[in-house]
């Protein structure tokens, strides 16, 4: 008697939620057709971070107030976007593992794991950049923002943060450039329009040591200033 | 597949200015910033000309587990933009002022929306 009625439960439990499941997931995919284009959408949010950082620099002559607004959605929007892109990461991986790199054409895609740590290192440093120059706030009675420690702090531990997304966008081209060198071996690229797909990860991986002026952080100028 | 050729020349816009600021590299940088813009604003005009004329379109692209992930970089290729009017044009060469770097701003706060909204919707959609 109870088996049947939890079997009634469970029936409508499943009549109730299907549904509302479809309704969330419009398209269908799977794992072995996964690309690291999946992660273009997170990026976005990165992306605009890194242009926060450089707007909150500009503005900080203007408005104490604005510039640290700007700073504060440009941090929580690169927590956001940068975690996102960690659990795709960790799904992209997965598929390296179980079948191998994309094939054809879509090797190019190879290279995307660099934007999101290029750009997020960039924005990172960025973001401490601004911090050392905009704490302590004058006349604030915050113990965060008032003391005359916190920007130092802020400031060493983005440049370790930076390095550390440097040293994972590393590690991806790496992985790129070896899924590259595996299917051009086997098969024609042809020269299609998702090149272009190419150009904007190297271009993040490569300006991620500029914030940091080259000559307070010299590790950045060893890396990538060849 | 709207965009992609903004972004591609928005990047190239991008990398342009970090060569140490020297004059070549600004003139540069701005040169292909002001085509970067061009194409921007020519791609969105075709874009709202492709969705009004073919509404249907939209509704196919979205449930498309590749295509639809283009659209993400429409605010990638505004914020290119953006980054270069900052440092480039307002920063090194003063130009437009206080003004300008108010609109660039706002522009800003309109790219965060949208990216927002990508970074969102689309992950919903999939």
């Amino acid at each position: 008697m109870s088996c049947k009625r939890y079997f009634h439960t469970l029936h409508a439990t499943v009549l109730f939620y299907l549904p509302g499941f479809l309704r969330i997931t419009k398209q269908s995919h799977s794992h072995h057709q996964m690309t690291s284009v999946w992660l273009l959408p997170v990026i976005t949010l990165i992306v605009a971070s890194s242009a926060g950082g450089e707007l909150a620099l500009a503005l900080h002559p203007y408005s104490v107030t604005g510039a640290l607004t700007t700073l504060a959605f440009s941090i929580f929007i690169v927590s956001a976007g940068l975690t996102l892109a960690f659990t795709i990461l960790t799904v992209y991986f997965y598929r390296l593992v179980l079948h191998g790199f994309p094939p054809d054409g879509n090797i190019v895609s190879s290279f995307m794991p660099l934007g999101p740590m290029g750009q997020a290192g960039f924005s990172v440093l960025i973001i401490g950049q601004s911090m050392k120059e905009f704490l302590p706030v004058q006349g604030s009675s915050s113990p965060f923002l008032g003391s005359a420690q916190v920007g130092e702090v802020i400031f060493a531990v983005s440049v370790c943060i930076g390095f550390f997304l440097w040293a994972l966008a590393t590690m991806w081209l790496g992985y790129g450039l070896l899924g590259i060198q595996h299917i051009v071996r086997r098969t024609q690229i042809p020269f299609k329009l998702s090149f272009w797909g190419m150009i904007f990860p190297n271009v993040s991986c490569g300006r991620l040591p500029y914030p940091a002026s080259p000559g307070d952080v010299a590790i950045y100028r060893v890396c990538t200033q060849s | 597949m709207h965009s992609t050729g903004t972004g591609a020349v928005s990047i190239l816009a991008a990398l342009f200015p970090y060569g140490q600021y020297s004059d070549a590299c600004k003139a540069i940088s701005t040169v292909v910033f002001i085509l970067n813009g061009l194409l921007f604003i020519l791609f969105i005009a075709l874009t709202i000309i492709r969705y009004t004329h073919h509404p249907d379109i939209w509704s196919r692209m979205i449930r498309h587990p590749v295509q639809s992930l283009y659209i993400s970089t429409f605010p990638m290729g505004g914020i290119t933009l953006i980054s270069v009017g900052t440092t480039v044009l307002y920063g090194h060469y003063g130009f437009g002022g206080r003004g300008f770097l108010f609109t660039l701003w706002g522009l800003w706060w309109i790219d965060v929306a949208i990216s927002a909204m990508c970074c969102w919707g689309l992950i919903y959609v999939m």
